[in-house]
């Protein structure tokens, strides 16, 4: 019995992760939702909908950015998913890197304004 | 900025290389960990343990954790820093030897998430101590806090040979 399992668990091969080596393999075996990201602009000036349903004012627009101005602020995000299920237009979607670690705050705030991308 | 934020998409052999040499230059050959929780809700002590189990297996890229700061290269702090806990974080810090790199895990620990309007809430961990690297998430994932130290290791070296 213990010899089956002992046989059965060595023909299985490894399970630790090789990561940070084959990084892309790696990341790809796991569907996890880390961070979301900005895909594209917003084009409804008007809709408030993404800065009004998050919880942690990650997300905020306004005068301040500009009109139609996204701000994300990665760091204060608790990953909620309410904008992903909120946005019409599917601006945000659920980031492909779930490795996501800077060494600078800023760096972590992407901006949006009128279709030209200003991300970092 | 690409969607790999800087990082090449496969940590080829050479990398590697280049990084057991620079934990070797200056943690020599393994780099120990002390994780302090200034207020979180265990979450981040999750995933953080994560990174010792025989999946992500930490110890393979020569990183402890240890259980006093005298011994320590790598201050992790998670959770959101609260008015208990601010004093200890600071004596913590000073017992540790140099060089010496903070890490801040989870967005409590950033930004304060949705405790960022509590009264007993002092403020990010970088309105206390220089933070070397930033972890997003939340919880942020074994492989967050695993690039997140990778980082602040090479940030570090690049400082130092400017």
């Amino acid at each position: 019995m213990r010899a089956e399992w002992l046989l059965a668990g060595l023909a299985s091969g490894r399970v630790t992760t090789t990561y940070p080596r084959q990084r892309k393999q790696e990341l790809s075996r796991h569907r996890w939702n880390s961070v979301p990201t900005m895909n594209g602009p917003c084009s409804d000036t008007a809709c408030r909908g993404c800065s009004e349903v998050c919880p942690t004012e990650a997300i905020t627009r306004g005068e301040a950015y500009g009109n139609a101005a996204l701000r994300l602020d990665v760091g204060a995000c608790i990953a909620c998913g309410r904008c992903v299920d909120r946005c019409p237009e599917g601006v945000f979607s659920w980031a492909e890197a779930i490795d996501r670690a800077e060494v600078g705050k800023e760096l972590l705030i992407s901006t949006m304004e009128g279709g030209a991308d200003h991300d970092g | 900025m690409t969607a790999d934020h800087g990082i090449p998409a496969d940590w080829d052999e050479l990398e590697e290389q280049g990084m057991s040499a620079r934990l070797a230059r200056y943690f020599g050959h393994s780099l120990h960990i002390r994780h302090i929780d200034v207020g979180s809700c265990n979450a981040c002590e999750s995933e953080v343990l994560a990174l010792s189990n025989p999946y992500y297996n930490f110890h393979r890229l020569g990183l402890f954790f240890t259980h006093s700061p005298r011994h320590a290269d790598v201050l992790l702090v998670t959770g959101a820093l609260t008015q208990a806990m601010a004093p200890v974080l600071r004596e913590t810090y000073d017992a540790m030897p140099r060089p010496r790199l903070v890490l801040a895990a989870g967005v409590c620990a950033l930004h304060g998430g949705v405790f960022a309007n509590s009264s007993r809430f002092v403020g990010p961990v970088d309105s206390v101590l220089p933070v070397d690297a930033y972890i997003p998430g939340c919880p942020p994932n074994p492989y967050a806090l695993l690039q997140g130290l990778l980082k602040a290791i090479r940030s570090r070296e690049e400082v130092k040979s400017s």
